[in-house]
């Protein structure tokens, strides 16, 4: 059994909290939140019991746990992971890792040194249907991927701590609060990008909407983000993946949302399984199904649960899928392609 | 009333055959196609009714009295009809794009010019409702200023071309410059020239069959992509989704348009029932009834939009960023 802390009681402590209290080896024993009250209230709401602090230091001398959940505004990422590893608890970060590239490469080689277990929130690596089609690209059933689409669109951000999230110096604008999902799982499917190009809007809560180009040898990869929307549109995150012999759809206002095509074949749903872990309860955010979050915090516990370092979304992946996001913001600021270095 | 020579009868000449019927100025007096009386069924099944055939257009121009050409033929084909067209003195609308390269359209405009003639071109989207309706938006700045706009154009491969020419890279250069363009030429239509380009395709036997581009402006940022890959089933799309300061215009022509703006419900927009191909060409019909210029999809507009295309493929080509300033 794994007792867990929560830091940050927010829209996604609050997702988390939901998650723990299914997961079988997981416990979440403590909270800690500036806004004590108030926590305490919410997690009453949800029928969670654990004990809330003010402070980390307040609860590591008061409670016993093995893990740490990292659910602050970005900005606060790197103080309190580096605490959390100082302290020797593994620890669970939400994404983006950090705000800029030093901090992402200093927390996962933290990590290492002390040799805690570090899994980073990047959570559509473990998303349904991203799982489904990254098993279909790897059975080649329609042969080689050829181009890969990707979009993720909002309107802006409401639900936020002292509306953190539209304050660019503590999130990063949606180039990194959004965007970096699709960034991060072209990383996942493909590997490093050998350059990108970008083009954005930036407004006064930062880089607002992003369209980038990401230069492979013999694949054509784009996407775009964006929460410049406005408030009533929604939410889509979407993809258009084309291969030798076939295309797969995706689309999360669609029904079906994944389809296929193969050949000279009909277009058609294709399976994907969803965790039955189902909706939040809260009714905040832009996504209410915890499945990709389910799938991402229940991999991370049972892989402390073997004593097994986790393999999928690992600190090193997050610092490099945040140097590729820093490297496309530099893009769209100095309208130049920008190389990445190979890591 | 515009006497009409309709030249090819494949794909885009049915469908140019279906227009003239409903313009009250128009009538086609006549087919020029190299298959001759084998188009017979195909012919008597369309609403032109009884018109002669020719195998070439010199026959047509020696029997027939008409006022106009509307090139319908493969592109590589384009140049040789429309300078014969100019030379006997007749109006050319020619089917996008309007060439391969630059000097075959260059010479296109100019023989025009020489013969003082028209020449439109067929870049539909120009005249397509709902890209009419985006542009509106533009000019109006009823919604603020655009901030970013993403097109695109995605279909199975084109299988349905006379000796399959569509899919021959000497005949059409792929999807990049038959596909791709609608979207290119809408582009220059709305915002003008971009001052860069970069774009990456995929380059097969058939030519590019895949381009996505980002576009350079001083203000939106602005991206498309044009594919003909998909598989055979998969249908076909077209696209838009355009961000300005106050509102957001989304469009696929597998749902419609809706405009969400301010904090309203977003809502479904009624379009006219009449599609692009109808609006050019009564735009076209209009323009010679009235003794009028052309000033939308001319030659030379045309002439920038293939220029366009052909930056991008050589910036898909070399992976380098184009610069378009001087």
């Amino acid at each position: 059994m794994q007792k867990v802390a929560i830091i940050g009681l927010g829209f996604m402590g609050t997702m988390h909290a939901q998650i723990y209290k299914q997961l079988r080896d997981a416990a979440l024993v403590a909270v800690v939140d500036k806004q004590q009250a108030k926590a305490e209230r919410d997690l009453a709401k949800l029928g969670i019991e654990a004990a809330v602090f003010g402070t980390f230091e307040e609860m590591s001398r008061s409670c016993k746990v093995d893990v740490v959940d990292v659910c602050l505004p970005t900005d606060l990422h790197a103080p309190f992971a580096l605490k959390v590893i100082a302290a020797g608890k593994h620890l669970f970060c939400e994404k983006p890792l950090a705000l800029t590239k030093a901090d992402g490469k200093k927390i996962a080689a933290a990590a290492k040194r002390t040799g805690v277990f570090f899994q980073v929130g990047q959570c559509i690596r473990f998303w349904p249907e991203y799982l489904a089609f990254e098993a279909f690209v790897k059975s080649r059933k329609a042969g080689k991927l050829l181009s890969l689409s990707l979009q993720r669109r909002a309107g802006r951000p409401a639900y936020s701590v002292d509306d953190w999230l539209n304050n660019s110096d503590r999130s990063g604008g949606a180039a990194l609060d959004l965007h970096i999902h699709d960034t991060d799982f072209v990383h996942h499917l493909l590997g490093q990008p050998d350059a990108v190009t970008s083009v954005g809007t930036k407004d006064k809560t930062g880089w607002s909407h992003i369209f980038t180009t990401y230069h492979f040898k013999n694949l054509a990869v784009t996407a775009e983000g964006g929460w410049n929307y406005p408030e009533n549109w929604g939410f889509q995150m979407a993809f258009q993946a084309v291969f030798e012999r076939g295309a797969v759809e995706f689309d999360s206002g669609a029904s079906p949302t994944l389809t296929v095509t193969i050949g000279d074949g009909k277009k058609q749903s294709l399976p994907f399984k969803t965790p039955g872990a189902g909706e939040s309860t809260t009714g905040a955010g832009n996504v209410s199904s915890l499945g990709g979050y389910y799938n991402e915090l229940s991999a991370f516990i049972s892989c402390l649960q073997k004593k097994r370092a986790p393999k999928v979304a690992t600190g090193d992946q997050a610092a490099d899928s945040l140097a590729t996001a820093i490297a496309e913001i530099q893009s769209a600021s100095t309208a130049r392609t920008v190389k990445i270095p190979k890591t | 009333m515009q006497r009409v020579l309709l030249a090819g009868f494949g794909l885009m000449g049915k469908k140019h055959a279906d227009v003239y019927p409903l313009l009250s100025d128009a009538c086609v007096v006549g087919v020029v196609d190299p298959r001759g009386e084998e188009l017979g069924e195909s012919l008597r099944a369309s609403l032109l009714g009884p018109v002669p055939v020719f195998v070439d257009f010199d026959s047509a121009a020696r029997e027939l009295e008409f006022s106009s050409v509307d090139i319908c033929l493969p592109t590589d084909l384009h140049r040789e009809i429309a300078l014969q067209a100019f030379a006997v003195g007749k109006h050319v609308f020619c089917e996008k794009p309007i060439a391969l390269n630059k000097r075959d359209a260059m010479a296109m405009v100019e023989a025009a010019r020489f013969a003082g003639r028209q020449l439109m071109v067929g870049h539909c989207i120009r005249f397509w409702p709902e890209y009419v309706e985006l542009k509106r938006i533009v000019d109006s700045g009823g919604h603020g200023r655009l901030l970013s706009l993403s097109l695109g154009r995605r279909t199975g491969r084109p299988g349905y071309s006379v000796g399959n020419w569509v899919n021959k890279p000497e005949r059409c250069l792929g999807a990049a410059l038959d596909l791709h363009i609608h979207d290119t030429d809408f582009l220059l239509h709305l915002l003008g020239a971009p001052q860069a380009v970069v774009s990456q395709g995929l380059c097969d036997e058939t030519g590019w069959s895949s381009i996505a581009t980002q576009y350079a402006y001083d203000g939106p940022i602005v991206t498309a992509e044009g594919a003909w890959n998909y598989p055979a089933n998969w249908g076909f799309q077209m696209r838009f989704s355009a961000v300005f300061e106050r509102a957001v215009l989304d469009y696929d022509s597998r749902s419609g348009i809706t405009l969400a703006s301010g904090e309203a419900e977003p809502v479904v927009l009624s379009m006219p029932s009449h599609d692009g191909y109808y609006h050019e060409l009564a735009y076209f019909i209009g323009c010679l009834e009235r003794g009028e210029l052309v000033s939308i999809s001319t030659g030379g507009q045309a002439s920038a939009s293939l220029d366009l295309v052909l930056t991008e493929i050589e910036s898909a080509r070399s992976k380098q960023m184009i610069s378009l300033t001087k």
